[in-house]
């Protein structure tokens, strides 16, 4: 062998290695990483999703890593193929709605159905940010995904995104989950300026108990009207009324144990490495993630003001009036809204307890989310 | 030399009109047709080919491209465009000698609108969802009180 010899051998190694095509945006790319990882680890940001997308980010930007690509036999990767099936063929939103719908109880929506107009009165940021990334450049398919963000839906944002905007996936599952997490810091100072001393201490009746009867009731009426109405967002809520069915039928305790845990479990891991995977240098470091990241800002907050106000114009026209400081719960950030109107409502009035009214307008901003996404989709013939 | 001169002159002065009736802010239209009148937000033209041939244009125009829709409204096709182009959309409409094309420009009063419509529709969807709930809230509150009157008879 002679000295040539040896020396393509360890050409050809070094060569398979990926040290020597290491660039400086992949090094951001792992401090973006990182940063996201803190959110989840240290600062308990939503962490059952930014920990995986943060981890995705970081695996994903390291040069030569058969991830999100094919084999040389044409088959997808690794990532690629959770990718490919969960996300563009869009599964995993809807198995994701599956478990949250078998986590969730409708009573508090069921017991005060108007709280379905505060959830509706929440997506005015949805529609104010669309027309402010058109503005910008955005294409109108782009605008659309990048204003459901309002929404505070992460599956409904992910579903929307991937059949408008694929290529904005990355960016807007991470602003949505993001501010999801940062709706304690958001809300607040909205929700102050937004309302009188008077206003702040309203009490609310309390709400009437709601039969299982009803409860059962609800995911099949719900299931009709969507259908009917926004029939292209029937995969996402359908299968959101089906978990909740499970839960209250009583009757298959197995699924709901299911469908609320360890399905939810699973596809949720798939969903945030193939987010997190998605954003690769070439695709995230321009302009438009990061614009994308401060009109996420701007939709949380008008999503708030549009639930506040649409609290107090039902005022006018109401005897028993609503404390407006639960309309920020229509930004469907489950149940993280909620608690903020709870936890701002006990500094006025350490007896005034609006968990429960603000679960209302929570659970009906998902309803409301849905029906824009649907709308939009519609919009778009898709 | 003379027919050659006078043709290349008609010509010259015929191609402006001609690349007029092909160009409305970059929106395709087939040549050869007569431009109907014009305005800063719309462009018709009226063309002999068939309306089948148009839609055959335009199809052959973008193909590949998601950012366009096609939109059958019986006698006439409406394309949207989506990728934030200066003009917004175009409509072949069927007349008796041919094809009429309106090409339109873009405006932020159509994306207005077409966003305030939305947000008044999600309402309307709750709202739709709203009224069996709230039959179903008065039914379940009748059955409850019927039993529990009962129970207290009993």
């Amino acid at each position: 062998m002679s000295a040539y010899d040896v020396y393509e051998m360890f050409k050809g190694t070094i060569d398979t290695m990926g040290i020597l095509s290491i660039s400086w945006q992949m090094l951001l790319m792992w401090a973006i990483a990182g940063f996201f990882m803190y959110l989840a680890i240290v600062k308990n940001f939503e962490p059952l999703l930014l920990l995986p997308i943060g981890f995705g980010i970081f695996i994903v930007n390291f040069p030569m890593v058969p991830l999100m690509g094919y084999t040389q036999a044409g088959h997808p990767e690794l990532i690629r193929f959770f990718y490919h099936y969960g996300l563009e063929w869009e599964i995993i939103p809807c198995v994701i709605f599956l478990g949250l719908g078998a986590l969730t109880d409708f009573g508090p929506l069921i017991a005060n159905p108007k709280m379905l107009l505060v959830g509706a009165g929440a997506q005015l940021g949805v529609f104010v940010t669309f027309t402010g990334c058109v503005m910008a450049g955005f294409t109108l398919k782009e605008a659309a995904s990048v204003g459901i963000i309002g929404g505070a839906d992460g599956p409904t944002t992910i579903y929307l995104t991937q059949k408008l905007a694929p290529q904005l996936l990355g960016a807007n599952a991470l602003a949505a989950y993001s501010y999801m997490a940062m709706v304690p810091l958001i809300q607040p100072p909205i929700m102050r300026m937004m309302t009188s001393d008077a206003e702040r201490l309203i009490k609310m009746r309390q709400m009437r108990a709601v039969s299982q009867t009803e409860k059962i009731f609800y995911p099949l009426v719900s299931s009709v009207v969507i259908c009917l109405l926004v029939p292209a967002v029937a995969p996402l809520m359908g299968m959101f009324m089906l978990g909740n069915l499970f839960k209250e039928s009583g009757v298959v305790s197995r699924l709901t144990e299911t469908s609320g845990n360890a399905l939810m479990n699973i596809v949720t891991i798939f969903l945030g490495v193939s987010v997190g995977c998605t954003m690769h240098s070439d695709v995230f470091l321009n302009p438009k993630p990061l614009f994308i990241f401060s009109l996420g800002l701007v939709d949380f907050a008008v999503c708030t003001m549009g639930g506040i106000a649409t609290v107090k114009v039902m005022n006018l026209f109401l005897k028993d009036k609503i404390n407006p400081l639960i309309g920020n719960a229509g930004v469907s950030a489950v149940p993280m809204s909620a608690r903020v109107s709870h936890t701002i409502g006990q500094q006025y009035d350490k007896r005034n307890y609006l968990l429960m009214h603000a679960m209302g307008p929570n659970l009906a901003g998902v309803m409301g989310s849905a029906a824009a996404a649907g709308l939009f989709i519609a919009m778009f013939g898709g | 030399m003379k027919k050659l001169i006078y043709m290349l002159v008609a010509l010259f002065l015929l191609s402006p009109m001609a690349a007029m009736a092909e160009d409305f802010l970059g929106a395709p239209l087939p040549p050869g047709g007569n431009v109907v009148s014009k305005t800063d937000a719309k462009m018709e033209v009226a063309y002999t080919m068939t309306y089948a041939d148009a839609i055959a244009f335009y199809k052959e125009q973008f193909k590949g491209s998601k950012d366009y829709a096609f939109r059958d409204r019986g006698d006439a096709t409406y394309i949207e465009e989506y990728s934030n182009k200066p003009w917004h959309s175009v409509l072949i409409t069927k007349t008796g000698e041919g094809v009429t094309i309106t090409a339109s420009k873009d405006s932020y009063t159509w994306i207005a609108g077409t966003l305030a419509l939305r947000f008044f529709a999600v309402f309307l969807v709750l709202i739709a969802l709203y009224i069996p709930l709230q039959i179903l809230s008065v039914v379940m509150g009748k059955i409850q009180a019927k039993k529990a009157a009962a129970k207290a008879a009993a």
